[in-house]
């Protein structure tokens, strides 16, 4: 049995790649997902339908999360809670449902990084062929796309999201733009991908309405732990599934299981830091340096703040609504920073936890920091170890500063009066001075989940790229990657969309027989 | 796309050849079926589950092809000729006999030039597919994928129980198992169903191989027609989600049961030349035997009503008991088989829960009539035509209607006293001559949906033979059937057994080139 594509990964970027690729009924594609499956959308799991409380899906342990941990600083605990999407739709299945692109400035900066055809421009026409906006139809919206994306009305708004508005206005901030579009800023609706409080996935909106073609076949609970080689060209997949292993062949294999499974199956194949490979015991294939290194995330710190008495918290509603981006202070990178409020709120990784009943997360959009994913041992069963190096830049923990003073300021604002009883924490004190915010930073920043950069694309002049831009791992013959773990920095806004767009342009390139 | 298999129809025969043949990793299978599919059991549909509720094989069900057969000449309206249309095919909606053929069935194939298929031959597969729960001896299995039982005796319900008393009184032998190759008599049927769960090869067979990478099921898929380069089939063409596919493979196992396989075969230009060419279809192949020798048992039932404290269970188990018999002055041996149900619907009605009465049903298990499957349409989506030609034969009249009176005197026995308060029918107007009685059994003959027949196996002399002993097409190359519709002759005993063991065996003939 062999495929024309093997796709390893039912993500944001593996469903979209294999439904894709299979428009073609000449090209057999297979899909893999460690996770379940469940093409029935009547026995669809509640918790990856409801879109609204978001955290069914994501807690930590709960059935359809790998539940990695990762070490946020070097002086922090191995156990931050990192959460992946482990089903046919993948993180996708599990996340917030922000359906926000990056800056145009993002895109053109991987150009200018020497990957040309992934400038704003060349992209746009992807970006509209993805979705269906069904609020605005412009030039930047696409309207026959699988994926659909609406905003909140303001009449829909939770009286935090009014008091949030009120409070962004008053500051000074413009409001009410698309935010999906190029030049926006400020205040405004998010756009979602969920309609009706389902959580669109790409398992919903990509492979649902494909189930059917004969070319695809997908099977979950099947574990990919290795690709393996013919000299330089990759031949096959090593896959373990009901106890056994089988080794599935493919003219081509696309890996798009993320940012950190991606770089852990490459390594494990022998793909990887020479050195590193080596020290663990993996017999190396190729030496690539760039593999796992380069881990990205937008870092972010959550306040948390009590609701007066007797103000009626709503477990059911949405939980983000509205976000607010800005530049930082000083800062020359536009809408380097965002600030999500949530209406509802518990202690991370708790759906009861006591005390805290909102919060608001000021979110790095764009840090200098990153940190890496490297093996723990030759064993694919085990989670590498996933180091993300927070605020190591003062950069980053300046702009962070600000923005969490930014938010003492605007919840001090009249129109939070009848809602908000106290903030939680940070304290006065900690706000107060430099040394204790900074350090009440480094205790508590923890990962948005937006996992990017450990294969990056980057021409082969660039020792620590991975891929080329078209995707290819550099060096090999048969094999891309196509996921988050490709761009070379994050974009300034919510991953998925990103990760969603870099499959049906990998997709395009392989059509192309590039 | 090309895989090593393809089997059409994911039945009790495709299941089965389909989940062996993927056994071995480097084989690529593809398991097309019509219907859908549940691989998750925690979502596994109520009416396939429940075998004791009767409701997945009524006409209009979800997972019933609701075809339709024309029954005797004599009756006006068509039969319903259930079809189970699912992974799982009839297997996930029938009424889970797993009773197998006497070894004079096989041993008749094997006469017929099938010398492959002699019951000494087809043992070790009967065995293979099973684990009897009840039985460890030579001639059952105990590590095969389907589970086997039969009713404990203090499980018996009043009606099954003065069945067997009445039988017994009657000097029939005690049968407790009834796939031992020279039983007969009366007793309690084997059965897949542990706790009442109707274990399909679905849940059987395929569940086992699910995991597996290189086997590929797709499901609600329609297949229009095989695909051939001079006799050689190369592929299917296929439709799914409303557009067109062709798939290739080396091998391709027809395994749509004995109303669909030659169905597809004559859409395929494979079939009687002469039909094929009214039907418009372009002939690759003449074969005239193709949808000929339709083969059933043929069923006429006695209902009665019961006393008044009798209680009428519907969601009890409904026949747990059987006799088997051979009829007078018949040279085949166990030709003959009464069943007593313990819930019977009212004659005509369509709802398989309303009780009227208690039912014994007369089985003519070796009828000589034959049928017939013809198309009605060049069009997949059009069933064909069915026509079972019942009681058209003097012997399987008399057969039928000495069975009617051997029940008759059955219910005369005490053990049915404080059960039955009359026979309702036949009535006695039905019962005042041999002619009435006739006519009775030829309005209400019915079928047991153990269709069979159609692509019969035959060496090459036989003109009507459609399949080799190994299955292959006479003919053709790269095509094998492998369901009910190859037996030449129908078997002594519910299809379902027999069936799975045709599956196994064509999968060991792949297996071993």
């Amino acid at each position: 049995m062999k495929y024309d594509v093997i796709v390893v990964g039912a993500g944001s970027a593996g469903c979209a790649m294999a439904a894709r690729l299979s428009e073609d009924p000449e090209r057999s594609v297979l899909l893999l997902e460690a996770g379940p499956d469940y093409p029935d959308i009547e026995h669809y799991p509640e918790a990856l339908k409801n879109g609204y409380q978001s955290e069914l899906a994501s807690l930590h342990g709960s059935e359809h999360n790998w539940s990695f941990v990762g070490k946020p600083t070097p002086e922090r605990p191995n156990d931050m809670y990192a959460p992946r999407g482990k089903v046919v739709g993948g993180t996708s299945a599990i996340n917030g449902q922000v359906f926000l692109r990056g800056l145009p400035e993002d895109y053109d900066s991987w150009a200018a990084a020497g990957n040309d055809e992934w400038e704003y421009i060349k992209l746009l026409p992807t970006f509209r062929r993805m979705e269906t906006d069904l609020d605005i139809r412009d030039d930047f919206h696409g309207n026959d796309g699988p994926m659909r994306v609406r905003r909140h009305k303001e009449e829909a708004w939770e009286p935090l999201m009014h008091a949030f508005h009120a409070a962004c206005v008053t500051e000074g901030f413009r409001a009410g733009e698309d935010m999906n579009n190029p030049e926006s800023t400020g205040v405004a609706p998010l756009p979602v991908n969920n309609v009706d409080g389902v959580r669109l996935s790409t398992a919903l909106s990509y492979i649902n309405p494909i189930r059917h073609r004969l070319n695809l076949t997908i099977k979950p609970n099947a574990l990919t732990t290795r690709v393996l080689f013919e000299g330089n060209k990759a031949v096959a997949v090593e896959v373990e599934s009901g106890g056994e292993t089988f080794i599935v062949e493919g003219e081509r294999i696309v890996l798009s299981a993320g940012s950190i499974a991606s770089p852990h199956i490459l390594m494990h194949s022998g793909v990887g830091p020479r050195a590193h490979l080596e020290e663990v015991g993996v017999p190396v294939v190729h030496d690539l340096p760039g593999v796992g290194q380069n881990y990205r995330d937008h870092p972010q710190v959550g306040i948390a703040f009590s609701a007066q008495d007797g103000f009626p918290m709503n477990f059911e509603a949405s939980r983000t609504q509205l976000g607010l981006r800005y530049t930082a202070t000083g800062s020359d990178l536009r809408n380097d920073m965002v600030l999500f409020p949530t209406t509802f709120s518990t202690p991370m990784g708790d759906l009861t936890g006591p005390g805290e009943d909102f919060r608001m997360s000021c979110i790095l959009n764009l840090a200098m920091g990153h940190g890496q994913v490297t093996l723990t041992s030759p064993d694919p069963h085990d989670q590498p170890l996933l180091e993300y190096h927070f605020l190591e830049d003062e950069r980053d923990t300046e702009r962070l500063r600000d923005g969490v003073r930014l938010i003492v300021r605007l919840t001090e604002s009249d129109a939070y009066r009848d809602i908000l009883k106290e903030r939680l924490y940070p304290t006065d004190e900690q706000v107060a001075s430099d040394d204790l915010l900074d350090a009440w930073l480094h205790e508590n920043v923890r990962t948005s989940q937006h996992l990017v950069g450990t294969c990056k694309m980057g021409p082969a002049s660039d020792s620590t790229a991975v891929v080329d831009q078209y995707g290819r791992v550099h060096g090999l013959e048969g094999l891309n990657v196509a996921d988050a773990s490709i761009m070379p920095d994050t974009p300034r806004a919510n991953t998925n969309v990103s990760t969603i767009m870099i499959a049906e342009r990998i997709s395009d390139f392989i059509k192309e027989g590039k | 796309m090309k895989y090593d298999v393809i089997v059409i129809g994911a039945g009790s025969g495709g299941c089965t050849v389909a989940s062996r043949l993927a056994e071995d990793s480097e084989r690529s299978v593809l398991l097309l079926e019509a219907g859908p599919d549940y691989p998750d059991y925690h979502y596994y549909p109520d009416d396939l589950k429940y075998g004791y509720k009767p409701d997945a094989s009524a006409q209009g069900a979800p997972h019933n092809w609701t075809w339709w057969a024309q029954g005797s000449a004599q009756q006006a309206d068509m039969l319903p000729a259930p079809r189970g249309k699912v992974v799982g095919g009839t297997s996930a909606i029938n009424g889970q006999v797993l009773l197998r053929g006497v070894p004079e069935d096989y041993d008749g194939w094997a006469s017929e030039g099938n010398d492959e298929w002699k019951y000494i031959d087809c043992l070790p597969f009967l065995r293979k597919m099973e684990t009897d729960l009840d039985i460890t001896d030579d001639f059952h299995g105990n590590e095969g994928p389907i589970p086997v039982r039969r009713f404990k005796k203090e499980d018996w319900l009043p009606f099954q129980e003065a069945f067997v008393q009445a039988s017994l009184s009657a000097g029939y032998p005690e049968d407790y198992d009834m796939n031992a190759p020279d039983s007969g008599g009366v007793g309690p049927i084997p059965m897949n169903n542990p706790e009442g769960v109707r274990m399909s090869t679905a849940l059987t067979f395929l569940s086992e191989v699910r995991h597996k990478l290189n086997l590929t099921v797709k499901a609600n898929v329609v297949v229009r027609r095989i695909l051939f380069e001079g006799k050689k089939a190369v592929g299917v063409e296929v439709e799914s989600g409303g557009e067109v596919f062709q798939v290739e493979s080396d091998q391709i196992v027809l395994s749509a049961g004995a109303m669909a396989s030659p169905q597809i075969l004559m859409l395929s230009g494979v079939g009687p030349a002469d039909h094929l060419r009214e039907m418009g279809i372009p002939v690759v192949h003449d074969l005239p035997g193709v949808g000929q020798n339709l083969r059933d048992h043929p069923i006429v039932a006695l209902i009665c009503d019961v006393r008044e404290d009798h209680p009428q269970d519907p969601l009890a188990p409904r026949t747990q008991c059987a006799l088997r018999y051979t009829a007078s002055g018949s040279p085949d041996r166990n030709d003959m088989q009464i069943t007593a149900s313990s819930f019977s619907t009212p004659i005509g009605g369509a709802d398989p829960f309303e009780p009227g009465g208690v039912r014994i049903q007369c089985i003519l298990e070796l009828a000589d009539g034959k049928g017939e499957v013809r198309l009605s349409a060049n069009d997949p989506h059009v069933q064909p035509s069915l026509n079972y030609h019942y009681l058209e034969e003097e012997r399987d009249v008399e057969r039928l209607r000495e069975a009617v009176r051997i029940s008759l005197k059955l219910l005369e026995h005490p053990s049915f006293s404080s059960i039955i308060d009359k026979v309702t029918h036949p009535s006695p107007e039905d019962l005042a001559s041999d002619e009435a009685l006739d006519d009775y059994m030829r309005r209400t003959v019915f079928n047991t949906t153990h269709a069979s027949g159609t692509c019969k196996m035959g060496p090459a002399a036989d003109p009507m033979a459609v399949v080799d002993q190994h299955l292959s097409i006479h003919g053709l190359e790269g095509i094998k059937v492998a369901d009910a519709s190859i037996m030449p002759n129908v078997i002594r005993a519910n299809t379902n057994c027999t069936t799975i063991m045709i599956g196994e065996r064509c999968a060991e003939w792949i297996r071993n080139g």
